[in-house]
């Protein structure tokens, strides 16, 4: 487990990401304090709205769930499932792995937007409701990331290839990016696009309406994709 | 003609061509479907198309399925392989190329086709071959309304060329189908964006943006480029008489990616 978030943690790309994700943040903050001074903190509270859940949505889905498919790429993966920890007890190291890289780049996205707005904020009139709102937002971003990674690390193991994963997780969250929330209608397909993938999540959002379905929706999301994968893992060896 | 078939082979195991023309055939149904309510523009209508859903759903098919072919290689690690044979790499990159212009066109006779065929059946076929009267980006088209539907295609299918070679470009530097999927949907994305809604900014960072829009890819999916392109100072919309100025942009352009394509895939990889 040790192993396989070191992996993670030594991925240049990982890191690159991140950084991505922070200098546009930077760009935006330097604009924000030479010209909407009045909407500096805002801009700060508002990060996981676009900036935030775009480069953790980049993270998860090209960088983090890339060790569910590298097996296959590798040409190693009839090898690995025939060892003694290589099926089911692996992918719950990969899967707890991922979700924690997932949590540490949702903190140090976190951090370093603190660390970018005060810089550039300093004489900036700071309101305390600000803070609070940013502390929320990113406690539910994380749930909207650790959901995403336990899905899309599922539907990689399951179907051994990231640009498949790719598309099955990233077109939803781009599509809930672009559904206007006043245009659509409770059960109407792209109110499921809006609010149903996590996106709504990894952009700060609390799904005020309808909670208890939404409880048992993403429930049953995550323990059916979970299921499905340990099912797979179990299949006969090739070996 | 063998290594022809061999990628076209190639192309039908990767996982993600089946995911994409799974999810692409469900997109155009659905646009097909939301189309019904737009029966009493007719042809003008179908014309409109293009831009409603073809370009987009162009787009995301050939990021799937040509994100894959360039890495191909160099993920199996047979590229080595592919140098030692006599003309190996001029031979698997003119069956590549051949391949992308074959898939291109594959992907825009689907959605063309069905487009035409679904819509002209709700509302029949009767002034299929009348002189078109509207249109969007050329004031004046001497052809019918059926005859401007597939010439808007054949743009469709440089502009998607276009796209093409770019994807491919990407896909020889970044050697990763995630990381092209990524980079090339996530440009695409933008430029929509940026055709929707930011087009009013009239500042540096709009002008850069414009330009970027205008002589892209994107501007000549969406069929925009074309009018633009070929606008004389005084009117608004393109003229027919100058539309070969910007196909012939297009073509060069085109074959400027194709050759960067090639000096890229030829060259040594440093270890």
């Amino acid at each position: 487990m040790k192993r396989e978030l070191l992996r993670i943690m030594k991925m240049p790309l990982y890191w690159l990401v991140i950084g991505g994700g922070m200098t546009i943040r930077l760009v935006f903050a330097y604009f924000d304090r030479l010209y909407r001074q009045d909407s500096f903190w805002n801009s700060f509270a508002d990060f996981w709205n676009k900036i935030g859940a775009f480069t953790m949505a980049v993270l998860i889905l090209v960088v983090l769930i890339r060790l569910f498919s590298m097996d296959r790429e590798h040409g190693v993966q009839d090898v690995i499932s025939s060892t003694m920890l290589g099926r089911r007890n692996l992918f719950l190291y990969r899967l707890f792995a991922v979700v924690t890289g997932a949590c540490i780049g949702v903190s140090v996205l976190a951090a370093a937007n603190t660390i970018l707005s005060a810089l550039f904020g300093q004489g900036i009139a700071l309101n305390n409701e600000w803070i609070m709102a940013f502390l929320t937002r990113t406690g539910i971003a994380l749930c909207g990331s650790v959901g995403l990674s336990v899905v899309a690390g599922a539907i990689c193991d399951i179907s051994k290839s990231q640009p498949v994963t790719l598309c099955i997780c990233g077109i939803p969250f781009i599509i809930s990016i672009f559904v206007n929330a006043d245009v659509v209608r409770p059960f109407e397909l792209f109110w499921f696009f809006r609010y149903g993938f996590f996106t709504e999540l990894m952009r700060g959002r609390l799904l005020q309406s309808m909670l208890g379905f939404w409880v048992i929706w993403y429930s049953t999301i995550l323990v059916l994709a979970l299921a499905i994968a340990i099912a797979k893992r179990k299949e006969r060896k090739e070996l | 003609m063998h290594l022809l078939r061999a990628e076209w082979k190639k192309l039908r195991t990767f996982r993600e061509v089946w995911v994409g023309y799974l999810l692409g055939f469900a997109f155009l149904s659905f646009s097909i479907y939301m189309e019904k309510d737009s029966s009493s523009l007719k042809w003008f209508g179908v014309q409109q198309n293009i831009y409603a859903y073809g370009a987009t759903l162009t787009a995301f098919l050939i990021v799937i399925g040509l994100s894959h072919i360039f890495c191909y290689e160099r993920e199996r690690n047979t590229i080595c392989l592919i140098r030692t044979a006599k003309n190996g790499l001029m031979d698997s990159y003119v069956a590549k190329i051949v391949l992308t212009v074959q898939y291109c066109a594959f992907v825009i006779a689907v959605i063309g086709i069905l487009s035409i065929v679904v819509n002209g059946y709700r509302f029949g076929f009767a002034d299929a071959l009348g002189k078109m009267t509207e249109g969007v980006y050329f004031e004046e088209v001497p052809m019918s309304n059926l005859a401007y539907c597939i010439v808007q295609y054949v743009f469709l299918f440089l502009g998607a060329l276009y796209f093409a070679g770019f994807v491919l470009i990407v896909a020889v530097i970044a050697k990763r189908s995630a990381w092209v999927i990524t980079i090339c949907g996530g440009c695409y994305i933008a430029f929509l964006g940026y055709y929707y809604v930011g087009q009013i900014q009239d500042n540096w960072l709009g002008r850069i943006c414009n330009f970027l829009f205008q002589y892209g890819f994107s501007g000549f999916m969406l069929q925009e480029s074309y009018s633009r392109l070929s606008a004389t100072s005084v009117m608004p919309w393109g003229d027919w008489e100058q539309i070969w100025k910007p196909i012939l942009f297009v073509i060069v352009a085109t074959t400027f990616e194709f050759a960067a394509v090639w000096l890229l895939w030829k060259r040594k990889e440093q270890r």
